[in-house]
Parts: C-alpha cells; structure tokens; sequence
C-alpha cells in the first residue's frame, strides 16, 4: 500500500503540489488524469523521490520514505536507503529514456544484475524471460536506437518490471508514441493486471485509464480535486473543473 | 641543404626529434587524461570549496600562456630542491595544461548526458561504482571524443613549446639544425611536415575509434 499525505513541492516561488493526498491499496491501479500543468507528473516522480518535495509523507507498506522525522528539521534518507526503496518501485518515462549504449538485453538485465545482485547468469536469464512477456524475444540483442517508439517503451516496462517492484509507476508511457504503436504497450499493461501488482498511472487516454483503473484521481491545481471508481469520475463527476477537462478531452 | 646526405642526416635527426614530441605528447596526454579524472571529483564535488578550487585550477592554467607554465615550472622545480631535469618538467607542465583541458571536455560530456538518463539511472537504484561504470563512463567517452582527440593532436603541437626549457624533440632539433646550416625554410618546413603526419594521424585514429564506437541505429557517428 502507498500512502502520500499533505505533499507539497514548489518549483521555486510557484506551488506545484499543495497538500497531495492519496491512497493505492494493495493490487490496485490508480490513474492520474488532470491538464498539463496540473501536478501530476511531479506527483509521481515525488513517489520515487525523483524529485524531492518540501512537505508531507510517503510510506510504502507502512515505512516511511525518502525523509527521516529529525528532531525539528527533517533530512533525506541516507543514499544506500534511497537506493534500496527505488528498487521497490518500477518507473517508465514517456520517453522511455532506455540507456542507448546498451541491448535491450542489457538495459533489462542491469538492475537487476547490479543493483541487487544477482549474478550475470541470472540477471540476463530474467531478462530474457521479461522480454519475451512484452513480445520481444526476437529484440533482446537489438539496441534502443533500431527499435521503434513502441518496442523502446515495451523494453523500458521490462526493464521496470525486473526490479520485481511492489509498485509500478507509469508516466504517460503511451503520449511519445505514433497512434499505431499505442496499442501493442497498452497490451502489455493490460497483461500486467492479473498480476495484483500497484499501478499508478498517469495519463491522457481516458478510455484506457476506465478499463484499467480501479480508481481515477483527478488532479487539479496541485490537489486530487475529485477521486473515485472511473464510473464516478468519468461520467458522474462533480468537480465543475474535472467537467469541463472532460468536455475538452471529448 | 646542398647535398643529399646532408637531406638524409637533417631528416633523421627531426624524425628522431618526432618521436620525442610523440613520446612526450603521449605521456602527458595519458598522465593528463588520469588527472582530468581524478579532477571530476571536485569538479561535480556538493561542496562548495571543492567546486572553486577546480575552477581557479582550470582558470589558472587555461588563462596563463603554456610558455610561461613551462618556465615557471622548470625554474621552480629546482628552487623546490626537486632535480628533475627537463624531460620530467616538460612532462609535468603538459600534464597540468593538457589536465585541465581534459577536465573540462570530461565536465562537458557529463553535461550532455540528458537528464532522463539520469532518471532512469536513479530509478533502478544503481550504486555509484555501477552507475559510474555502466551507463556514465560509456556515455561520456562517446559524447566527449570528438574534443579529447582535438586535445590530443594539440597535445603534439604544445609539446613544440618544451623546446625553450631545452628539451630537445622536434623544434629543438630543427633549430639545431638551423644553426648549423643557416637552412631555414627547408628544415622547419620538414619540421612541420613533421608535425602535420602525427597530427593527421590522430585524427585518423579518433575517427575510427569514434565509429566504433558509434551508438548502432543512431544517428550521427558517420560525420
């Protein structure tokens, strides 16, 4: 379980996250939907302490993360600690930023092999099996650069998903993608969910965030103005600005 | 140059003179590279004082001509009580100068690294021998190739400057020679033939090295 509580970040003097609360159950896929703008991005790389955040709280499972209480002032986590964390959180980036010097192979098999330490044997043998899931078993010695948008973002949610992470984290991973090449990742994501494993999701598709959402939050302005089953948000909703996002996004 | 075995003696003595600068330029190349290295730790230091003195460093040798560092160098050493001789303060001030240009072509390539790559890196969790070894040093050397073997073949010409602290190599031979025969134009226009081959050369091996190491199905790479 994921719980973010009264987070806040500011970009210097302009608040981008003014009092964040949320909360993902266990097994569950939450999206983020909201304008541009709104904090959602930032929401999400705050969850992996991509970007530090000036108050509030995340706990995974109960422990609190990134941040010690000190007495007064709280301070960062140490380094090793960080690492540990972010190694139970999977994140794909809308530009799937793969590491181009490597093989789609070797992309997968590095945290893995290098973070927790699993021989080379094992780490590649992993990899393998992983990209054989997204369909690329054909790919895994292709590097990023001779693969397309699609199967660049399908290794990217491979190499997330080596991690064996509690949480994955999902940042438009579709919006850099040519309409054709849309659905062969949300396939993917699609086969991730008879897995129980916690999803949050940011994105613009509204139809893919109803079908595979438990919850939707919307975000609006630095707070989740409005939370609840896709049903709800989607075509009940109450927030006179989540009706008018909706209006535009139609 | 009036005869022909006086040709062969001239170009003898500043191929051997060649070598010399080559050595010289490939010592200091090599001990300077080690030292731009050592240098990144200041250089991307979180305090502050480690990132200034970097900055005075390169300032100071980037900022001063190498024919005064040479001087300087080679009258200082002495009066340090180090009898060093020319040879090593010659390598010592091209070590320094060709360091901090090093430096900065390292700090540049680190730069260029796009900030998603680094997400991505902090994301697995990598510990920092791994992220160093993996994905920083790899990135850097291609982005920061071009302008090492720029370096490099400058590293050829500046050794020319060593020939004032009487470190014989190429220029000193060929005002040896000139002083013996009065020959100016043919023997420094043999000494920068000279030059020219080794830099030339250089520049040869970066680009073949460069397209091997060239991403495979990204652009670029094939300039």
């Amino acid at each position: 379980m994921i719980e973010v509580r009264g987070l806040r970040k500011s970009f210097g003097d302009v608040p981008v996250l003014r009092g964040i609360d949320l909360v993902v159950g266990d097994g569950e896929v939450v999206s983020l939907i909201g304008r541009s703008g709104c904090g959602k991005t930032t929401l999400l790389r705050c969850i992996n302490f991509l970007e530090e955040y000036d108050a509030g709280e995340i706990r995974l499972d109960g422990r609190l993360l990134w941040y010690r209480d000190g007495k007064g002032a709280r301070r960062p986590a140490p380094e090793s600690e960080t690492r540990r964390m972010r190694q139970q959180m999977g994140v794909v980036f809308q530009q799937y930023n793969l590491f181009p010097h490597m093989t789609a192979l070797d992309n997968v098999a590095l945290g893995p092999r290098f973070s927790q330490g699993l021989s080379r044997a094992d780490a590649e043998g992993l990899g393998e099996r992983l990209l054989q899931r997204v369909g690329l078993a054909q790919k895994i010695h292709a590097y990023p650069g001779q693969l397309s948008g699609g199967q660049q973002q399908r290794v990217a949610i491979a190499r997330a998903l080596a991690m064996r992470p509690k949480v994955l984290l999902l940042d438009e991973i579709t919006s850099a993608l040519d309409p054709e090449l849309v659905g062969e990742v949300e396939d993917v994501i699609r086969s991730l969910l008879s897995e129980k494993i916690m999803m949050v999701v940011v994105t613009h598709a509204l139809g893919f965030a109803r079908e595979i959402s438990h919850r939707i939050a919307y975000v609006s302005d630095g707070r989740v103005a409005e939370v609840g089953r896709p049903g709800e948000i989607l075509d009940a909703p109450s927030d006179s600005t989540l009706k008018d996002f909706l209006r535009r996004m139609r | 140059m009036t005869s022909w075995p006086m040709f062969v003696s001239t170009v003898t003595l500043l191929a051997r003179g060649a070598l010399v600068s080559l050595w010289l330029a490939a010592a200091s190349t090599a001990a300077g590279t080690v030292l731009a290295v050592l240098l990144m730790a200041p250089a991307f230091s979180r305090i502050g004082l480690g990132r200034s003195a970097y900055r005075v460093f390169v300032w100071v040798v980037r900022g001063t001509p190498v024919l005064v560092q040479a001087l300087l160098i080679f009258y200082a050493l002495p009066a340090l009580d180090l009898q060093t001789g020319p040879y090593i303060a010659g390598v010592i001030v091209l070590t320094l100068y060709l360091g901090a240009l090093i430096a900065e072509v390292i700090r540049g390539g680190v730069l260029a690294i796009p900030r998603p790559q680094w997400d991505s890196a902090r994301s697995l969790g990598l510990p920092p021998i791994a992220l160093l070894r993996r994905v920083v040093a790899p990135l850097v050397i291609r982005y920061s190739l071009p302008a090492y073997v720029n370096v490099c073949v400058m590293a050829v010409k500046a050794s020319s400057v060593l020939s004032i602290i009487s470190v014989w190599e190429l220029t000193f031979a060929a005002r040896e020679i000139i002083e013996r025969t009065l020959a100016v134009f043919s023997v420094l226009g043999l000494a920068a033939g000279f030059y020219f081959v080794m830099c030339f050369g250089i520049d040869r091996l970066g680009r073949r090295v460069e397209a091997r190491l060239a991403l495979r199905g990204f652009a670029g790479g094939r300039a």
